[in-house]
């Protein structure tokens, strides 16, 4: 059975992103496993990490994924375009009933990552549906695609990075994953979002069976600093002895460098790695500690 | 510079510990989901007996006429009980999902039988379940199918006993006891002491021909039993008989006092503590174990007390109680039937305090 892991915090900017970009890398490189990343933020920030996302010409401000790589060799077999694809392909798709073909990412170093983009617009859209159908229509379509046998078959490890905020999309996120992984900030509003996040994870446990558990792999204090502030926080949480076993013990600090990695502009940063810096470099081994215990919890 | 401090609010460190442990005990509780009904085994052992089989009733074995046989005639008053329910189910679905767990394919019933028939007859194909990952301990199924039954209050005293036989022998059984307390069972079966004690009396009774009557059918009523069950072996017979005549409880509890009373008369005609020469009166109607109450009747008009009072009060033997039962009466709220009672209690015994 393929791991799920959600990364999920109803609050912006406490690192998801880059804890599923972290994930992926460290579960490809590190451990050699085959990674699906299905990004599930209308925002699309994880798909433009690992993909040359467009902007949408008929919904501006919103992204699409790119033309497939398969696209070429598909219209060269399909002279009439039977199945009139667009040569993109988006995890939105499965809110409609669509079929899905994965990216592989840029970086040729990660060929065991593949993508499943968001499509802005579309996602979107597929929040917008009614209240009573919002169940089936949104909420159990993720764990349904990740259950098709031939996801299963092709991927160890599934990492779905989600929206910040509770809405349909998450929830999806949530319901398909195995394990959950809430990334915070050690500051006030951020705590806040730890609780609201651990109710939605308590209402998912109430629903599942031993065989189908959602397992709270870890909360990971992110984006600290060396002051008292995040410390405080930091240290009472690992007082609590309700968060106590969940709280990683290993932090990801501050620091400019996962910033200038996430850059895309036309000078390609794209075959950069935090896990193919010096084994020495500080980032690295922060990002290797967090990312081991996580994946030992998982695998 | 002084290390400045910062704190997680309380209500949220408490709300965090909430979270958590709601999730860490409640795991897998709301596991319902929409099964078919074809794959449901009906636990024949139910306190409710319905003698209708789930799997003939899938297959469309009865015909829904009456039928002569004495068997027939069971079934098709079972089919007749549950036409309202399928009405209802036809129209609202099922509100309550029922009780199952899994074993190997097939799901087993724990309760939710109604439930289960009234579907089949509203020719459903699937039907809401809470599902439980494995077979709970036989304590716990008669347990809890005796929460679902109990609280509808149509199971009769025989089939309610019988459940509660089986409750006892699981509990034995699991707590490798000889016996239970009343007060064990009372909580097994969340109810009042007195109900455990009466349930327990009749269980324990050697009395078969009150066994007889109640699996019958002929006695119904757990107070009546109860008084009979705990009564003195040599009257039961008579009370029996009395039961059957239709006496009501009241007059059921009275004949079973008096007849104690007479007993202990005659015990004590015998003995050298010769009751008599105990002068105070009250005392020796406190030493009897049974009482000789008279009843004064009832009324729904509060004119009535009212009178009643305020003629005895007239009386000049009764003058100097006057204020004191004035002041009770100011208390009293004559809209309310039970402050009206309490008012004609209170006043009773200041007249029998007075008159000893």
């Amino acid at each position: 059975m393929s791991k799920v892991i959600a990364n999920a915090t109803n609050k912006g900017g406490e690192g998801k992103t880059m804890l599923s970009i972290l994930l992926c890398e460290y579960a490809a490189l590190v451990l050699g496993k085959k990674v699906l990343a299905i990004d599930l933020d209308p925002q699309a920030n994880f798909s433009k990490y690992f993909l040359n996302l467009e902007y949408d010409p008929y919904y501006k401000g919103g992204k699409i994924p790119p033309l497939h790589p398969d696209y070429k060799e598909y219209i060269k077999n399909n002279k009439n375009n039977k199945n009139n694809w667009d040569g993109r392909s988006s995890i939105a798709n499965i809110f409609y009933g669509e079929e899905v073909i994965p990216y592989p990412v840029n970086n040729p170093i990660f060929n065991n990552i593949d993508i499943l983009p968001a499509h802005s617009n579309r996602l979107q859209e597929a929040e917008a549906v009614t209240k009573e159908e919002v169940l089936n229509k949104v909420h159990m379509q993720v764990k349904k695609f990740i259950s098709l046998p031939e996801v299963q078959a092709e991927y160890d490890l599934i990492i779905i990075d989600t929206p910040p905020s509770k809405g349909p999309l998450t929830i999806a996120g949530i319901k398909a994953c195995s394990h959950l992984v809430i990334p915070a900030q050690m500051e006030e509003d951020s705590i806040d979002g730890i609780y609201g996040m651990l109710e939605l994870w308590k209402q998912e446990t109430y629903t599942r069976t031993p065989s189908d558990p959602i397992n709270l792999a870890g909360i990971i204090a992110n984006r600290v600093r060396r002051v008292s502030l995040h410390e405080s926080f930091y240290n009472q949480l690992q007082e609590l002895e309700a968060t106590r076993d969940y709280l990683l013990n290993n932090k990801i600090q501050e620091r400019v460098i996962y910033g200038e990695f996430r850059v895309r502009d036309d000078c390609n940063h794209s075959n950069q790695s935090v896990f193919l810096l010096n084994e020495n470099n500080i980032a690295r081994k922060e990002c290797e500690s967090a990312c081991k215990t996580i994946m030992d919890k998982i695998l | 510079m002084a290390k400045k401090s910062f704190k997680i609010k309380e209500n949220l460190t408490k709300a965090l510990e909430d979270t958590i442990a709601s999730a860490q005990n409640h795991n897998g509780e709301l596991n319902i989901q929409l099964i078919p009904i074809k794959n449901i085994n009906a636990d024949i052992a139910n306190p409710r007996d319905l003698k209708i089989d789930l799997t003939e009733l899938l297959n469309n074995q009865y015909d829904y006429n009456i039928s002569e046989k004495n068997i027939h005639n069971q079934i098709n008053d079972n089919l007749s009980d549950l036409n309202s329910l399928k009405e209802s189910i036809k129209t609202h679905g099922i509100i309550n999902p029922i009780l199952v767990y899994k074993e190997d394919s097939k799901y087993k019933l724990i309760a939710g039988h109604r439930r289960t028939f009234a579907a089949v007859l509203a020719k459903l194909n699937t039907i809401p379940a809470k599902i439980l990952p494995f077979k709970p301990d036989e304590l716990i199924i008669n347990q809890l199918q005796w929460i679902e039954n109990i609280e509808r209050n149509d199971l009769d005293l025989s089939e309610r006993l019988e459940n509660i036989i089986k409750i006892i022998q699981a509990y034995k059984k699991t707590k490798n006891q000889s016996d239970i307390t009343a007060k064990k069972l009372s909580e097994l079966l969340n109810c009042s002491l007195q109900q455990a004690l009466n349930y327990h009396n009749i269980i324990t009774s050697s009395n078969e021909e009150l066994k007889y009557l109640i699996k019958n059918k002929k006695i119904n009523s757990i107070d009546k039993a109860a008084t009979i069950a705990k009564s003195d072996i040599q009257i039961q017979a008579n009370l029996i008989n009395a039961c059957l005549n239709g006496v009501s409880l009241k007059e059921l509890k009275h004949l079973a006092s008096q007849n104690n009373n007479n007993q202990t008369k005659l015990k004590s005609l015998e003995s050298e503590d010769n009751t008599k020469s105990k002068s105070n009166n009250i005392n020796q109607r406190g030493n009897s174990s049974e009482n000789n109450n008279i009843y004064l009747g009832k009324t729904n008009n509060y004119q009535t007390v009212k009178d009643i009072i305020i003629s005895v009060l007239a009386n000049p033997k009764y003058q100097h109680l006057v204020d004191i039962i004035n002041k009770k009466i100011q208390q009293t709220d004559w809209s309310n039937s039970q402050s009206c009672s309490n008012l004609f209690q209170e006043f009773i015994k200041v007249i029998e305090k007075n008159n000893t």
